[in-house]
């Protein structure tokens, strides 16, 4: 895999913003503020094309994100979509996701989308309980993302994905977070990602939360959901493969956010986008999107900043990274890095987690039980402690 | 040589803020001992932590000339005194090296239990007492009814009392006048073999073990080979002079007079306060000073390095410490729950927060320190009697007969509306009412004999929360009583952590045992599964509690690929994970260790 790599592209506007997010995202103005970003991505795009290790690779995923990149008008998503293609060679089968919202879909769009091999959308439905997506400041109906999904359905997408939020308070949380799951089940879509809320530094909804408001629901219910969640996914017959996300099945994995988790190289795009050589780098764009683009204009590139990672945060990711795969880290990957790193595996601490059951080894790897998973952080933390 | 006829030393005795610094300051100002480019604020006070904490740890000693008005040229030397109870019997030596002493006594606020304290033994030791009331420039001075207060409590006239401002100066000159008229010019036999008071002793990196001493007979000359009497230490004087704001060196120190002796002696211990120096050849004929005592720990508490590769860190750090401090003792200690560390003495809770504050300030040593015990005595079955101050070495009931544990006699100053409080306080640390007395219509001092181990907790902080900070309390050792102590260990899911356990009252065992384990829950985070904390007393637990495990803590959200922000908060977690002391496989807060220090009452 190490000649080819992930391609994120980040476009940084929505309808509106919703009030739990923090993303680099803001309301967009107009048509020309699309066409300039993308003028901006195609020229970055060109920057790093030309660069290690970009170049001479292939791509297995295209991932368009945001924001909301289904507000692209059509010939916009063409326009990038073919630019990329320019300068950036795809594989054959690569998997391409557009994140789209319930709110922003149109026949002309979808066809576009199509017909750029855009097979996988990647949906945000977040609730389907009326309260909730209010609370969260969505810009669509419970009803609007039930035909929205219909629609790709009827399309023809061959692979689509819902985004769920849990933990939002409300009258019926319970209830209210069983019905849209066991809903969006029915519609048998090919992935699920399922987050719990987090209350974010800034956004509205935290501020609601500093001011009182209960608008997180606690530990416990939260536990709760979280384990309805894998219950009632897994019952349906999904693969639950990461902390948050289920698939149909082996291959309906996201190609794309296994790069995140595994290792192995991806090229961000676009303001805040992150990446990372495969290898010790990782690098960042400027955020602030007229920021980016300033720079892109000037100099071909809106990168911010990059870290060099040591051989001990490499392993520190390796197994914080690894470990929030349902299937594990590899233990032999664990000692190389640790090796690498200098250290002594395993850590001291492992034993007593194992003996616990709240790691498990078995196949030579290492990997979180259901009890284990439910605090995963604090686990990791303590594994790593004295690393 | 001065002629001792013209010499006073004299102390100053004063409830810390009132003022005793300043004055000093002011009375080196008009004697031109402290010129102006030298001039600092309070001299005399000259460790960063005694300005902090306005409290003089260690006692000095300053020489001036003072030309009276009777035209004749003085030598006064002031002998600072040590101004905490933890230091009563460094004050007790100063007192001893001084003729007369100024009671210091704020307009505003009157005499306080520490200085009424002081003031006896000043009395005992037959000082002639000069009352001064400083702050009369304050709005808030209230020196009649002050007056009246010192006047009940001396015995004296009401024109015997000075009123000074040591801020403005105010009353300064006639005070210098007062110290050359009223204290007397010292004894002592200028003809006799050599005697010195040793009132205070300080380590210097070039000179070693710095004795400061007053004569009290005969002369100490350089070259001369003198006897530490108490610690049998033969030595040569290699320098000896007057205290000016630097070691002034003479060729000899005569009856009366205070100074400094360097010897070969490298070891403060054994320039010990208290001791007589005499001269090497007469040391059969003369006799020690009276009133010498081995300096005695009263508080003891385990100090453990946080990062256990500190602990030779630690040890240096207490050797140099000790180099300035007789009276700090350690030894190694190893905790099954702490690792290595020392077991320190100390002259009382003050000293224990003054040395652990200063190991981690001047030495950047990170600790933790166990619960401080006092110092209990064990009878054996056959009679024998050992010292327990650890409550690890707490040996099994079958194996002792019987427990006998420090007294103190507590004297505490209140006005009258707080007594109900402070006797109801009294009664709940075991103390047993002795007497009290009216010090004029609105302030009492009541008499209490209290367990050492009631008062050093947090007595004194229980004291003036109930009293509004009016109360003032003062204490001295007075024996030991049989008393029936249990040993109370806590247990972390279900394994004894040794460093948490403590001596306690079986009356009290309870209440200690229920308040640690409700404080330790509060302290402990929750974490991975649930911890169990038992009180226990020989194996039977007696109070429990839960931390209940970490049901959630996964953040089921991806920031995209921003594996940085994701680094940065295990970073922070891992810190967290850093400050805690891991005890078999729970996490306990460091700060756990002392939580019975803090544990709230009522």
């Amino acid at each position: 895999m190490t000649d080819s790599f992930a391609l994120y592209v980040h476009a940084p506007f929505c309808v509106r913003k919703c009030r739990y997010c923090e993303f680099a995202s803001e309301e967009l103005r107009d048509t020309s503020q699309a066409d300039e970003v993308v003028d901006g991505i195609l020229r970055e795009a060109r920057t790093r094309a030309c660069e290690e290790p970009w170049r001479d690779r292939t791509l297995h995923s295209l991932y368009l994100g945001g924001g909301t990149p289904s507000l692209l008008l059509p010939d916009q998503v063409l326009r990038l979509v073919y630019g990329l293609q320019e300068v950036f060679s795809l594989q054959e089968g690569a998997e391409c996701t557009i994140e789209a919202n319930p709110g922003t879909l149109s026949p002309s769009r979808l066809d576009a989308w199509l017909e750029l091999g855009l097979e996988r959308v990647s949906l945000g439905v977040q609730s389907l309980q009326e309260s909730v997506l209010h609370t969260l400041g969505r810009i669509h109906t419970a009803d609007l993302a039930r035909r929205a999904y219909q629609t790709l359905v009827d399309a023809g997408f061959p692979r689509i994905n819902v985004d769920l939020i849990f933990g939002t308070c409300t009258d019926k949380v319970f209830d209210g977070w069983r019905d849209t799951l066991d809903e969006v089940i029915r519609w048998q879509p090919e992935h699920v990602s399922a987050y719990s809320l987090i209350l974010e530094k800034g956004t509205p909804l935290y501020h609601d939360h500093e001011r009182g408001l209960q608008v997180k629901v606690d530990e416990e219910i939260e536990l709760q959901l979280f384990k309805y969640t894998i219950e009632a996914l897994e019952e349906a017959g999904y693969l639950h493969y990461e902390v948050s996300n289920w698939a149909g099945s082996a291959r309906e994995r996201s190609r794309h956010n296994l790069s995140y988790w595994d290792g192995s190289p991806y090229l961000a795009i676009g303001p805040a986008g992150h990446s990372f050589d495969g290898d010790r780098t990782r690098w960042w764009n400027h955020r602030d999107s007229q920021q980016w683009l300033n720079m892109v204009q000037k100099e071909g590139s809106g990168k911010a900043a990059e870290e060099v990672l040591s051989p001990l945060m490499r392993y520190e990711e390796i197994i914080m990274l690894g470990l929030r795969m349902i299937e594990g880290v590899e233990e032999v990957r664990a000692v190389a890095a640790a090796t690498d790193a200098g250290r002594d595996w395993p850590p001291e601490s492992l034993d007593m987690l194992l003996e616990r059951r709240l790691l498990l080894a078995e196949g030579g790897r290492i990997r979180f039980s259901r009890e284990g998973l439910m605090i995963a952080d604090e686990v990791i933390a303590h594994l790593l402690r004295d690393v | 040589m001065p002629d001792s006829a013209y010499i006073r030393n004299f102390c100053i005795i004063a409830h810390i803020d009132h003022g005793k610094s300043t004055l000093a300051d002011r009375l080196l100002e008009a004697t031109a001992a402290l010129d102006a480019k030298r001039m600092r604020e309070q001299v005399l006070d000259s460790m960063d932590l005694e300005q902090e904490r306005g409290i003089t740890i260690k006692a000095h000693a300053i020489t001036m000339d003072y030309k009276a008005h009777d035209d004749s040229t003085y030598t006064l030397n002031l002998v600072d005194t040590p101004g905490h109870v933890d230091f009563s019997y460094e004050v007790s030596r100063s007192l001893a090296a001084a003729e007369g002493a100024l009671l210091v006594v704020d307009a505003a606020q009157g005499a306080e239990a520490q200085t009424i304290a002081n003031l006896y033994l000043a009395v005992e030791a037959g000082l002639e007492i000069i009352p001064v009331i400083n702050k009369i420039d304050l709005p808030s001075a209230r020196p009649d009814e002050v007056t009246q207060q010192l006047i009940d409590l001396i015995g004296c006239d009401p024109d015997e009392i000075l009123k000074v401002s040591a801020k403005t100066g105010e009353g300064v000159p006639a005070l210098l006048e007062a110290i050359v008229k009223r204290v007397p010019p010292p004894g002592g036999n200028l003809e006799a073999p050599a005697r010195a008071l040793i009132f205070d002793s300080m380590y210097d990196n070039y000179r070693g073990a710095i004795a400061y001493v007053r004569v009290v007979d005969g002369t100490l000359k350089l070259d001369d080979e003198v006897f530490f009497y108490q610690t049998e230490q033969r030595y040569e004087i290699n320098e000896l002079g007057v205290l000016r704001l630097e070691r002034l060196p003479r060729k000899q120190l005569s009856v009366g007079e205070v100074g400094y002796l360097v010897t070969g002696c490298k070891d403060i211990h054994h320039t010990r306060v208290g001791d007589t120096v005499v001269a090497y050849e007469k040391r059969k004929e003369v006799k020690a000073l009276p009133g010498y005592r081995e300096p005695k720990p009263m508080v003891f508490s385990g100090l453990f390095p946080a990062d256990h590769e500190d602990f030779e860190d630690l040890r240096d750090a207490l050797d140099r410490l000790a180099l300035n401090d007789a009276s700090l003792r350690y030894d190694p200690e190893s905790s099954t729950a702490l690792g290595f560390g020392f077991r320190c003495g100390f002259l009382g809770l003050l000293h224990m927060e003054i040395i652990q504050e200063r190991l981690e300030r001047e030495f950047d040593l990170n600790l933790i320190s166990t619960v401080p015990s006092v110092r209990f005595k064990l009878v054996r079955m056959d009679g024998k009697e050992e010292w327990l101050s650890n409550p690890v070495d707490f040996p099994d009931p079958t194996q002792f007969d019987h427990i006998e544990e420090p007294i103190v006699r507590g004297q505490v100053i209140t006005p009258t509306e707080y007594v109900g409080p402070v006797m109801q306080l009294s009664q709940d640390r075991r103390g047993t009412f002795v007497t009290q007395e009216y010090l004029d219509a609105n302030r009492v001092n009541i008499i209490y004999d209290y367990p050492l181990a009631e008062v050093v907790f947090d007595f004194y902080d229980r004291l003036k929360s109930q009293t509004r900070g009016y109360a003032s309390f003062d204490y001295e050792f007075s024996g030991f009583e049989t008393s029936k102590m249990v040993r109370l260990d806590i247990l972390i899911n279900g394994e004894p952590v040794d460093a948490l356990s403590m001596i306690v009252h079986d009356d009290k065992a309870y209440e200690w045992g229920r308040r640690v384990v409700d404080k330790l829950k509060e302290l402990i985070p929750r974490q991975m599964f649930e911890v169990a904390i038992q009180a226990a007393i020989s194996g039977k637990v007696i109070a429990r509690s839960t931390v209940k495990a970490l049901r959630k803590n996964v953040l089921a959200k991806c920031y995209g690929g921003d594996v940085t922000r994701k680094r940065k908060l295990l970073e922070k977690q891992k810190e967290g994970k850093k400050r805690m002391k891991q005890l078999g496989s729970v996490e306990v807060p460091q700060e756990a260790f002392l939580a019975v220090l803090k544990v709230d009452d009522q």
